[in-house]
């Protein structure tokens, strides 16, 4: 196994130097123009809080259990725009934002006097404004029009309880990867492309509505229409 | 009403009432219970109003009795009443203070205007820890005095880490000096049925619980969320009702307001567990002082101590089952959340 790792590392090698002159002719041709605009929907995964139990102080010091509860955001279908400038054959910095309703929920269990079990729910509204640089890997493209990519991005978090009565905000980041489809190509236009882009990424969240105010790893899937002019 | 507190120490001004709360070894039901009030803070009537107890001058200045029991000399009973005080007074978000004004051999009970804190010989008292007795202005809600008294029938220790039999004078002086603050009895407790009647608790999250831990215990020097937002709610610190909330509604069953409804907010990020009453008949309630962000609330009947631990002449509501709101409910920062109803089913 381990008489492979050179072999690979020459690989990866050969690619890199080679990568610069091959694309030049690739990404012009796959994805056109400079700049990209995309809108799609997008599902939203869920998110768990953990548990919390309410306690007393037990008469020998310990703590009694009154009932537990678990917290979680449901996953929710959401909505994504995107505007991207191509920066180098290679890179492009997006700016995006994204929105969704997902509900927060708290799993009631376990009560010291036999309450029935609850799950008490509340609509949350989320809005998430992120910077993020991504990079076509227009050498691993699939057959003529499908170009994959990576991306990474950070950004701010808002999310309001119901009825706007509190705003909570924090942190987001991103790592995730997908695939770029052009499947229209009109090179003397102002608009140079339409295609379609799908994506998946780890989302983590910091602060925000998280119960312990840390941070909480997510999955997202994402599908949009993008124009290349 | 300064003037008529120099009369006190003969005869009481019509408008001067003498109100005391009891803190117990195991509750009992006792005939002779001189009734507590409105749970959370102590409230009269004027005029059809309810009225807030509450000192409206601070410092608080108190004195103690030069009397000691076996085992704690006046000056170490002074010592522990002075960190059970400190202990309040470092809450910070309220504002109320105290000072201690000396040692004095007037008696806790003397109707001189001087809030006296000592130990009593109470044997018809065979229950009682310690209690608190207050001089009322029935007129204006204000306190006028406020005398403890810690019952030398029992064991007392100022060990720091207790002493196994006895019971902790600054654990216990810790409750009686919220009564002198003018607070009320909190039910975040749970107790058992005892044999030969009584009660004895199992778990408390409020200093104020109304039945004490067994003797030996010290856990119960540190103030818990529900005692905090109780003190903060009746002496708020700058700042304290903007950064806090409330939360509101009725307690209902099969569309009738319940009395008397034991309703806690828990808040899943913190832990804090913060209670009130509904308070009238309309089954309304209203929780002050709670950390911004959504809760968890649950309702219970009052069924973990005697209801006149809490309620003066009134019928509280026991018949109806444990339960909880079925949804979250936010507290925004420096306001309320809207009403909501809990609904129960009878037992």
């Amino acid at each position: 196994m381990s008489a492979r790792w050179p072999a690979v590392v020459l690989l990866l090698g050969l690619i890199g130097i080679h990568a610069p002159a091959a694309l030049a002719q690739s990404v012009d041709e796959r994805l056109p123009g400079r700049f990209e605009l995309a809108v799609g929907p997008a599902w939203l995964g869920p998110v768990s809080y953990g548990t919390s139990d309410a306690t007393e102080t037990a008469a020998d010091g310990s703590r009694y259990r009154l009932f537990s509860t678990s917290t979680g955001l449901q996953s929710t279908p959401g909505i994504e725009a995107r505007f991207g400038v191509r920066v180098t054959r290679v890179l492009q910095a997006e700016a995006e934002a994204a929105y969704g309703r997902p509900t927060l929920t708290t799993k009631i269990t376990g009560d010291a006097e036999s309450a029935a079990p609850v799950s008490a729910t509340e609509p949350i509204t989320q809005l998430t404004i992120q910077g993020a640089l991504l990079a076509h890997l227009t050498a691993w493209h699939i057959g003529r029009g499908g170009v994959p990519f990576v991306s990474a991005g950070a950004g701010y978090l808002r999310q309001l309880h119901q009825a706007r009565a509190l705003a909570e905000t924090g942190e987001t980041y991103h790592v995730g990867g997908g695939v770029k489809y052009l499947f229209l190509l009109r090179q003397a236009s102002r608009l140079k492309g339409l295609g379609v882009r799908a994506e998946a990424r780890a989302v983590v969240a910091v602060h925000g509505i998280a119960i312990d105010h840390g941070a909480h790893v997510s999955p997202e899937l994402a599908a949009s229409i993008f124009l290349r002019f | 009403m300064t003037a008529s507190m120099r009369a006190l120490g003969t005869t009481l001004p019509e408008t001067v009432r003498r109100i005391t709360s009891l803190l117990l070894v195991v509750s009992f039901a006792f005939a002779y219970q001189t009734p507590a009030f409105a749970y959370l803070k102590f409230g009269v009537d004027v005029n059809g109003r309810q009225v807030t107890l509450k000192w409206n001058q601070t410092p608080v200045k108190y004195y103690v009795t030069q009397r000691g029991v076996p085992g704690v000399s006046a000056s170490q009973l002074q010592a522990a009443v002075g960190r059970a005080f400190g202990t309040w007074e470092a809450v910070p978000s309220a504002s109320i203070t105290y000072q201690f004004a000396g040692f004095t051999t007037a008696q806790p009970l003397d109707d001189d205007g001087l809030s006296t804190l000592g130990f009593l010989d109470r044997p018809d008292l065979d229950r009682v820890l310690a209690s608190t007795s207050f001089l009322v202005d029935e007129s204006s809600g204000e306190l006028l005095e406020a005398d403890i008294l810690f019952n030398s029938e029992f064991p007392w220790s100022v060990a720091s880490a207790g002493e196994t039999g006895k019971f902790d004078l600054e654990t216990i002086a810790l409750h009686e000096i919220g009564h002198l603050s003018g607070l009320g009895h909190s039910a975040i407790g749970e107790t058992v049925l005892i044999a030969g009647g009584g009660r004895r608790v199992i778990a408390a999250e409020a200093v104020m619980f109304p039945i004490a831990f067994p003797a030996g215990t010290t856990f119960d020097r540190t103030l818990h969320p529900d005692d905090v937002a109780g003190i903060s709610d009746l002496y708020p610190a700058d700042g304290f009702s903007s950064a806090t909330g409330s939360l509101t509604g009725r307690v209902t069953m099969n569309g009738r307001g319940l009395f008397g409804a034991h309703v806690v907010a828990f808040d899943p990020s913190s832990g804090a567990l913060v209670g009130n009453f509904s308070l009238n008949d309309a089954g309304q309630f209203s929780i002050a002082g709670l950390s911004p962000g959504p809760h968890v609330v649950r309702v219970e009947p009052l069924d973990d101590a005697d209801t006149d631990s809490f309620f003066s002449d009134a019928e509280v509501d026991l018949d109806f089952r444990v339960a909880f709101f079925d949804g979250l409910v936010v507290v925004p920062r420096g306001g309320g959340s809207p009403a909501i109803e809990l609904k129960v089913t009878a037992k």
